[in-house]
């Protein structure tokens, strides 16, 4: 039974700190309390908790275009946040969470503002056939999380361009995401904003769940206001973190190819933990000592381009190299810098 | 909801089946049943240790993502592979599909844990 409403809402736009105090929020909810929050980020993927970055978003694209990555607690498939987008959290008691109630806020959100909205599965809410809702969910202890995306005028172009990727390179165990066809509620209203979609779904919450509502802002100014506790913090660390949204990347093999003016090469990466565990690499090329030593100075690596990269860049002396030293460091230097720009 | 009257059952809802000093985990019917079908279980490392409470593994549904709690401490001495390849396996048979072994350090942790019995009530609690 819901006996206390809480909504909580931010101006903080950082997707590893508000999915921190999420993950706060469900790890501290009360018996009886139904909790509301919504929150926007800046320019991030987020990808759900089993998934493989490098199979779900184009990583280098990201990079060069400053967009983070950011891994959920919840299952499902990988999305785009943007300005355009807006967040929603219920977190509730498992004896009162139920996932057709809570779409039914959204869905009672958007009759308030004169959309017709439908459930479609169990992950999406649409409107006219289109998606414009994806859905995920996470059980902790008692409590159950269920979080959404609204897109109201996200922009599409680059949502398509992050999230698309050439994939048949990768055996990846794992989730993958599901492509739908998507809409913003712009394209059905056009005077519609984030921030009216958000009262809306106030409202609604508060209709459903009870109207005495406790409202909690946070602002990214006044950290006095932020969950005090340690937890919190070591949340928020693990959520920028490499070992959490590479190093959690369910185990996968990769293999890369390339031909160079020297010859051709060819590396199967087989990658545990988002560490290299084994690599195979094929060459044609003449350099035989130096294709033959790799696979020993990629194993234990990290992989992640510039870990590879330096690696074999930092042990360049171990190599002989007096004989047609140009070539070989040739060699060396091309294959480092492939990898530094491929991954 | 089925039960076994030879395991031991968390309120997390995993069970423990003892061999010796050897704890096999998997998650109840119960759990299998509220989650859904399985899409895929992260395992834990062989040889890490483990303490109680600490993420044992991740279960991943069409309805959601749930994090297994250790119900004892220990050294992990074996995962079952099986279910890389076939999450499945954990609807079909909760209790014949563990998800990992642990070797305990401290057995008296087995005190705190319900019979069948005990997790029986404990789930018709939960669902009123």
């Amino acid at each position: 039974m819901v006996e206390s409403v809480k909504v909580i809402t931010t101006d903080i736009k950082n997707p590893w700190i508000n999915l921190a105090l999420e993950e706060y929020f469900l790890i501290n909810q009360s018996r009886g309390e139904a909790t509301l929050f919504l929150w926007q980020n800046k320019d991030t993927v987020v990808i759900g908790r089993n998934q493989n970055p490098w199979t779900e978003c184009n990583l280098n694209l990201m990079e060069e275009e400053n967009i983070r990555l950011a891994r959920r607690i919840s299952g499902g498939g990988a999305v785009f946040h943007d300005d355009g987008n807006l967040n929603f959290s219920f977190i509730l008691n498992r004896d009162s969470y139920n996932v057709e109630r809570q779409c039914g806020v959204i869905i009672n959100a958007l009759k308030l503002l004169g959309i017709e909205a439908v459930m479609s599965g169990r992950n999406d809410i649409t409107v006219n056939g289109s998606k414009f809702s994806g859905n995920a969910f996470c059980f902790r202890g008692k409590n159950g999380l269920h979080h959404g995306t609204i897109l109201v005028n996200a922009n599409k172009e680059k949502m398509a361009r992050y999230l698309n990727v050439s994939r048949e390179k990768i055996e990846a165990k794992g989730v993958s995401s599901v492509k739908s066809r998507v809409i913003n509620l712009c394209e059905v209203n056009r005077e519609l904003t984030v921030d009216t979609v958000k009262k809306a779904v106030i409202k609604a919450f508060e209709d459903e769940y009870g109207s005495k509502g406790e409202h909690i802002y946070f602002s990214c100014n006044d950290k006095d206001i932020w969950p005090k506790d340690s937890k919190f913090r070591e949340i928020i660390t693990r959520n920028g973190s490499w070992e959490w949204n590479f190093g959690e990347t369910p185990d996968f093999n990769i293999s890369l190819k390339k031909r160079f003016n020297w010859g051709g090469v060819e590396i199967y990466f087989k990658v545990d933990n988002a560490v290299v565990q084994k690599a195979d690499v094929y060459s044609d090329a003449l350099c035989e000592e130096i294709i033959l030593r790799l696979p020993e100075l990629f194993a234990g690596t990290k992989f992640d381009g510039q870990e590879l990269s330096n690696k074999l860049l930092k042990n360049k002396e171990t190599f002989e190299l007096e004989k047609d030293a140009q070539v070989k460091e040739q060699v060396l230097g091309d294959i480092a810098s492939w990898l530094k720009d491929e991954l | 909801m089925e039960t076994r009257p030879d395991l031991y059952y968390s309120e997390e809802h995993e069970w423990v089946r003892v061999e010796g000093d050897l704890a096999y985990i998997g998650i109840t019917d119960y759990a299998q049943d509220s989650l859904g079908s399985v899409v895929y279980v992260e395992l834990p490392s062989p040889g890490a240790r483990i303490k109680k409470g600490d993420v044992l593994g991740v279960v991943e549904s069409v309805k959601a993502a749930s994090d297994i709690f250790s119900p004892v401490s220990g050294e992990i001495v074996e995962v079952n592979e099986e279910l890389n390849d076939a999450p499945e396996l954990i609807n079909e048979d909760p209790y014949e599909n563990h998800i990992a072994v642990i070797k305990m350090e401290d057995t008296t942790e087995l005190e705190n844990l319900m019979n069948h019995t005990e997790y029986e009530e404990f789930i018709e609690k939960e669902e009123v």
